[in-house]
């Protein structure tokens, strides 16, 4: 193997073994990226994957995603981009078809259904979590509260009239007036 | 004509998957509205019953929440050539805006700029995902197993046990307690 071909077979391994453990995202994510990348290969130093993660917040997108782009960048140009993102989202890909292939092929959907419901509450637990951690990480101040609470409002008030893109978007420009 | 439009319906799943990908900030339950509107009351693809139960499977399944959506909300509507579009047009954002930035192409994320845009956006998806917690929600606030259920697994959540964990005992603990309603003494 040539040296380009034995760092892109350790991309692909490294990334397909994050997005194998990174669900839920937020920490967990995190620290498997951190002992992956930095420990194990070294391909990023401690402050550069800090940097990724804050880069990763202030961008659109999962963050082990946009840590693997970086990183594949980084370590194999676009190529090495291009495989560790796909790499990361190859597990995904893999057991979202199992389930899709149980669910097509089994005599009816109902269990389906019925696990669906079972994860209910937990689902609603993981998203009240999401709104503790992101409000905490984000909400320094009550100007930052009232455009949270603006679009919450704006959605419920409306019925959905108004489109949730237009209210990242309104509030980042605002916070780009405001600070 | 059948296949034709279903290959037309997969390419419109990534023009509205790419938009959502764009504005997906502060992790994946942010663009739960967004997929709700589009998908459920705009284009009317999915039920609110399917949406909730795609969902549900997301989370669970490993890999990011907002991919896992899009595949499985994709896959509904156009099979699994909806499905991989539905993907790559959610992933391809993110993708692109990272990779203009590692190219150094973007002096814009290279200021305080981004920070302060971020600082107010991220805010807003606090209320996105606050709304996203209210319109899943709705229907069962009023089950004593849902809020039983929920307040507990979130307590686990806080006190740091992993995500799949709290799911797991959730359903386990909606199991016994239906066995429990079940078997009345």
């Amino acid at each position: 193997m040539t040296g380009l071909d034995h760092i892109l077979a350790e991309l692909f391994g490294a990334f397909v073994r994050i997005g194998f453990g990174a669900f839920g995202g937020g920490m967990p994510a995190i620290q498997l990226l951190s002992h992956e990348v930095v420990e194990v290969h070294r391909w990023l130093s401690p402050a550069e994957m800090a940097e990724v993660v804050a880069l990763a917040e202030m961008t659109p997108g999962p963050i082990a995603v946009n840590a693997a782009t970086f990183t594949g960048y980084r370590v194999a140009g676009i190529a090495g981009a291009a495989l560790a993102t796909f790499s990361v989202l190859l597990p995904a890909i893999f057991f979202l078809s199992v389930f899709l292939v149980l669910r097509r092929f089994s005599r009816s959907d109902r269990w389906a259904r019925k696990l669906a419901s079972a994860l209910q509450p937990g689902i609603l637990a993981l998203i009240a979590a999401a709104v503790w951690s992101l409000g905490k990480a984000v909400i320094h101040g009550w100007i930052f509260g009232l455009f949270a609470a603006a679009s919450f409002f704006s959605l419920l008030l409306s019925k959905e009239k108004v489109h949730p893109a237009l209210l990242i978007l309104l509030f980042g420009l605002l916070g780009l007036a405001i600070s | 004509m059948k296949g034709l439009s279903r290959v037309r319906l997969a390419f419109t799943l990534f023009g509205t998957f790419f938009l959502i990908g764009l504005f997906t900030f502060g992790g994946g339950f942010s663009m739960i509205p967004l997929i709700a509107r589009a998908v459920v009351e705009r284009r009317k693809w999915l039920t609110e019953e399917e949406f909730r139960e795609d969902l549900a499977f997301a989370v669970p399944i490993p890999g990011p929440n907002a991919v896992n959506i899009a595949f499985l909300v994709g896959f509904r509507v156009a099979g699994a050539l909806g499905a991989a579009l539905a993907a790559l047009g959610c992933v391809l954002p993110s993708f692109l805006v990272i990779l203009g930035i590692a190219l150094g192409l973007s002096p814009y994320f290279a200021t305080p700029l981004a920070r302060k845009f971020f600082s107010g956006a991220g805010a807003a998806a606090v209320g996105l995902i606050a709304y996203a917690f209210f319109r899943i929600g709705r229907g069962s606030f009023r089950e004593p197993k849902t809020i039983l259920l929920g307040i507990a697994a979130l307590a686990l959540l806080i006190s740091g046990f992993h995500p799949l964990l709290a799911l797991l005992f959730a359903v386990l603990g909606g199991l016994i307690y239906d066995w429990a309603r079940s078997h009345p003494r």
